[in-house]
């Protein structure tokens, strides 16, 4: 079980020929992209797109990576990628399910978990930078409208 | 009851009321004068209880559906809520406004501190509404591990000058760290060595200890 989160997005993916394999499903690596793309899309609804995080001198590396693989997804086959924001106070923690855009079944599960890393020293962030956590604040206030705490 | 038109003070004081008469709710007090009205409740026993097994989300929104159920906003909109227990004394005129008007804290409130025979003791208070207990979790609001390590160096520097940690080890966690518990961190830094050994207890039960490996450095630094 994958809660939902705080701050929730989604988009429209439509498999691309070069992503399935010999035995015409998508292959299972192919999966992981269809996440960044998603969690783009997350980052620019919170405001800390990945050109403003690099500007920012925090990176965010990708330190676990989880997918569970419910449905193979075919060529052609129009897909939804839904990006759940669940932690952003110490750690970002994002959880996705691919599902198919026409039934709304399961195709993928899955959840990465980044941490903050200073650029210039390459030092691990015990708490996430203030910039991302006020951008985070002011997400979701726009989005439930009670100054940045989620109800 | 009804939340009516009426002076600012008035709807403060109808806003108050209404959620004195929640069962969850102490004490209750509101300020500010546009949306949102900014609301401090101070929880009793079966709050507090509710808070700790289902989280701040399902607890705010109880909140608000008492307040649907009681009576329109004057403002027609939201409520921002602060939470507090019986360890914060309810404030009053210039001071209650400042407190609830602050958004949640991030750090834990600072009671007191002594030296001991091996190191230091910092007494700290968990806030109800810590705003680490936004994300972690949702449902059932707990200290990160890694949380007490940044107090631990936070602290530590306060008595031992900043440092930055570079790898740490003999790390365990016994007990959870929740809303509202009252922690004993206790720092020993060992400059010939490099390390800052800590403990977090509470009413002197092991909750957390680890050995950070640091090294000093200049100005504030929390990294590990």
């Amino acid at each position: 079980m994958r809660a939902d989160g705080v701050l929730r997005i989604e988009i429209p993916v439509e498999v691309p020929f070069f992503d399935v394999d010999s035995m015409d499903v998508v292959w299972h690596g192919h999966y992981v992209k269809y996440l960044e793309l998603a969690r783009c899309t997350l980052l620019e609804r919170i405001g800390h797109d990945y050109h403003q995080m690099k500007a920012s001198g925090y990176l965010w590396p990708i330190v676990d990576l989880q997918l569970r693989y419910v449905r193979a997804a075919r060529f052609g086959q129009r897909l939804i990628v839904r990006a759940d924001l669940v932690e952003w106070r110490n750690r970002l923690k994002v959880h996705y399910r691919v599902l198919d855009a026409e039934t709304g079944e399961r195709i993928t599960l899955a959840s990465t978990v980044q941490v903050a890393v200073a650029a210039s020293s390459g030092e691990l962030q015990l708490e996430s930078p203030s910039v991302f956590l006020e951008a985070v604040e002011r997400a979701l206030a726009a989005a439930h409208g009670n100054e940045g705490t989620p109800a | 009851m009804t939340l009516r038109e009426g002076s600012v003070r008035e709807r403060h004081a109808d806003m108050a009321a209404c959620m004195r008469a929640h069962p969850w709710v102490a004490e209750a007090r509101a300020a500010g004068h546009q949306a949102p009205l900014r609301v401090a409740l101070w929880l009793n026993d079966r709050g507090i209880a509710h808070l700790l097994q289902h989280g701040r989300a399902d607890l705010l929104a109880a909140f608000d559906a008492h307040c649907a159920a009681n009576g329109p906003w004057p403002e027609g909109g939201f409520c921002a809520w602060r939470l507090f227990d019986h360890d914060f004394p309810v404030p009053e005129g210039a001071a209650l406004d400042e407190e609830i008007a602050r958004p949640p804290p991030r750090e834990p409130w600072l009671l007191g501190e002594h030296a001991t025979p091996t190191g230091h003791v910092f007494e700290l208070k968990l806030p109800l509404d810590l705003a680490l207990f936004d994300d972690h979790f949702r449902t059932a609001p707990v200290v990160p591990g890694v949380m007490q390590v940044a107090w631990a160096l936070a602290f530590g520097a306060r008595r031992y000058g900043p440092m930055a940690c570079g790898t740490m080890d003999a790390m365990k966690f016994r007990r959870l760290v929740r809303p509202g518990d009252r922690l004993h961190l206790e720092v020993a830094h060992d400059a010939g060595r490099g390390r800052l050994d800590f403990t977090v207890r509470i009413g002197g039960t092991l909750c957390s200890s680890a050995r950070l490996h640091v090294v000093p450095v200049e100005g504030d630094h929390h990294a590990c």
